[in-house]
């Protein structure tokens, strides 16, 4: 593999207009197709917004070790692939991103990254067991890093996979939505991506609106920035939303806090105020506490019974 | 929500929390529920104090810092000072403050209510059943929250919901629980409704209230001045299904003592002012040979007699002048009578 070029390119090209953006490119082994993995401006610092996380994440891969970034939907972990990416990339490391698909797709695409053979010696396509074992002896051999991004989507086999791959000392860059607490997911050490500070969103809210020549007072950034959350993806939606003109009433960050059992708690106190009547003997207070018991009961079987929020979109 | 719910909802919730109707109080609260909008320029606080406003948008999203626990507890203590002028100025400030930004919590986007952590506080769960602001489901819960505030309102101006839920219910124990607390400040007047416990007929009259006897009945004075016992108890002339009290007038009352020594009542009694004054105590009669005090089945004797020869020792509970100059006038008396007088302090009678 020594005549290989590095199979991801980051070019810095300047637009007519005069900005400058950052393009990173997965290049196949003989050079012959590359496919576009982002186009982002030069003036975007991924250090900047996930600075810490970045750095550990960069760390931890260059001490050889395995690691799994987990997260809400949009929260920033495929930007922060794409960044370790691009800077494994600028230090010349190989590495294999995977791209959704199948099982057999998502091999193939690894093969290829790392120039593992996908054909066997009499030029037929290697099975799905083949290419696994293919690359697993490749990558016991030959040093490379696995980014896997979207890896809850991951079927069973491939995560035994990369299990295998991970007891054999490969390190390993997984990242996923909320998987579950099982094999690979279990295994690895975990970074869970925080909320981003209102400071962050806000500065991609800006750049957001900027791109789309959008006008935002600073009133209208904050009264928008309350459907964000932290997270990174739904800062730049609202931004789209408001130049759709749209009312934007969706609320998919993940942050929410239901009090209504607290507000239940609070009112049930009141119910005290039966036992205070029947402690000084006072038949009245008895009486309204009586009230107040139903009228707690009340509240609190109609609020439990308010239909709930469906889990998908529009309902 | 807009800045009128929030005032409703402060006022309202104020003034129940809190139990008053003082309107200092309650506009303090309706002010400091508009502070935690300054978040925003758009707003009316927030127009107000631009500078700070603005420095606040540019940093912080809408409903985050400003409405929560953390900017609840500064503003606590900034304001600490005005207990100086009065603790519920304080406390109404503090609570307008509170549900300025707890209100928020029934809106789509919800409340930082634990700032610096992004968790928004939400109630109920189900976005689509949170308000909006201006929709015109905001503006029906803005109308049941004035409701709400005229009724807390009023019932704390008449005394409280304890009082009212006593008005309202006429049970006797709550009105006796009433008279208590307000015989010494106002002429009361009993609405009563039950039966005439010896004749059995129905009662449904209003008696004007001289001072409760015990636990469960009252004693109070007809038009006439002729006096009953009212209540539950197996002594009471009337018994009685349901009270209201009502507040007449306020009153002074003053209370003196008066020392016999064997002197003439008549003199004594006669400088008195003769309504609305009460004698109570215990008094030995000289020479009471032909001393006789009729006692009546059907209403409340203030005067009783226990006779002895040559002294007797009269009793009076709440006994009016007309009635001791009429009984004991020409006699000669020891002993020490308490003299409750009561002026009305304004010109209804």
């Amino acid at each position: 593999m020594g005549n290989r070029t590095v199979p991801i390119k980051r070019h810095r090209r300047k637009l007519a207009n005069g900005e400058e953006r950052i393009y990173t490119y997965v290049v196949s082994g003989d050079g012959s197709r590359r496919q576009s993995l982002s186009a982002r401006e030069s003036s975007d610092s991924l250090q900047i917004y996930r600075g810490a996380e970045f750095r550990r994440i960069m760390a931890a891969l260059q001490a050889n070790s395995s690691l799994l970034v987990v997260g809400e939907a949009g929260c920033g972990k495929t930007f922060l692939s794409q960044a370790i990416t691009a800077e494994l990339t600028a230090m010349n490391f190989q590495l294999a991103v995977t791209k959704p698909g199948t099982v057999k797709q998502i091999l193939s695409e690894i093969a290829n990254q790392l120039g593992v053979d996908t054909e066997n010696l009499e030029g037929k396509t290697l099975s799905t067991v083949g290419l696994m074992k293919e690359i697993a002896d490749w990558l016991l051999v030959n040093t490379a890093f696995l980014i896997c991004d979207n890896a809850h989507r991951f079927p069973v086999s491939l995560r035994c996979w990369l299990d295998q791959l991970h007891t054999q000392g490969q390190p390993i860059l997984l990242l996923a939505t909320y998987p579950t607490a099982r094999d690979i997911f279990l295994k690895l050490p975990r970074i869970e991506l925080e909320p981003m500070k209102d400071s962050a969103t806000r500065a991609i809210m800006l750049e957001a609106a900027t791109e789309l020549n959008l006008e935002l007072t600073p009133a209208q950034i904050a009264s928008l920035q309350q459907r964000v959350g932290g997270n990174p993806m739904l800062a730049k939606r609202v931004v789209r939303e408001e130049y759709l003109g749209l009312d934007g009433q969706a609320l998919d960050h993940t942050q929410w806090l239901d009090i209504t059992p607290y507000i239940i708690a609070a009112l049930m106190c009141l119910v005290l105020v039966r036992f205070i009547g029947l402690g000084f003997n006072n038949k009245s207070l008895y009486l309204l506490g009586g009230i107040i018991t139903v009228s707690v009961a009340v509240i609190r079987i109609i609020l439990y019974s308010l239909p709930r929020s469906k889990g998908r979109l529009g309902q | 929500m807009m800045y009128k719910t929030h005032m409703a909802l402060a006022v309202a919730a104020t003034s129940l929390v809190l139990g008053t109707a003082d309107p200092m109080v309650l506009s303090l609260s309706a002010v400091c529920s508009q502070l935690p909008d300054v978040d925003t320029t758009k707003s009316f606080s927030g127009r107000i104090l631009f500078p700070l406003s603005s420095y606040l948008e540019k940093r912080f999203a809408h409903r985050s810092i400003t409405h929560s626990f953390l900017a609840l507890s500064f503003f606590a203590v900034v304001i600490f000072p005005v207990t100086f002028f009065g603790y519920q100025y304080y406390l109404g400030m503090v609570s307008g403050y509170f549900w300025g930004f707890f209100g928020d919590v029934f809106t789509k986007s919800g409340v930082a209510l634990f700032y610096p952590s992004k968790v928004r506080a939400i109630c109920p769960a189900n976005p689509r059943l949170r308000l909006s602001t201006g929709s015109s489901a905001e503006w029906f819960v803005l109308f049941i929250l004035v409701v709400f505030a005229i009724l807390s309102i009023q019932i704390n101006s008449a005394g409280g919901i304890v009082r009212n839920f006593n008005q309202a219910l006429g049970l006797p124990s709550g009105a006796i629980e009433t008279v208590n607390s307000d015989a010494s400040r106002y002429l009361l007047k009993a609405h009563i409704k039950g039966r005439n416990a010896i004749t059995q007929e129905p009662v449904e009259k209003a008696y004007e209230i001289i001072q409760p006897l015990n636990q469960n009945d009252l004693l109070v004075k007809d038009e006439l001045g002729t006096t009953y016992r009212v209540g539950n108890s197996q002594e009471s002339q009337i018994v009685a299904s349901q009270m209201k009290i009502e507040r007449v007038a306020p009153i002074t009352t003053t209370v003196t003592n008066i020392f016999l020594d064997d002197e003439d009542l008549y003199e004594k009694i006669a400088a008195l002012p003769q309504e609305r004054t009460y004698l109570s105590g215990t008094l030995t009669i000289f020479d009471a040979d032909g001393l006789i005090i009729p006692t009546h089945i059907d209403r409340y004797d203030t005067i009783t007699l226990q006779p002895g020869s040559d002294i007797a020792y009269a009793r009076l509970i709440s006994a009016s002048p007309g009635d001791v100059l009429r009984l004991l006038g020409d006699y000669y008396a020891s002993g020490n009578l308490v003299v409750r007088v009561i002026t009305v302090n304004n010109n209804y009678f």
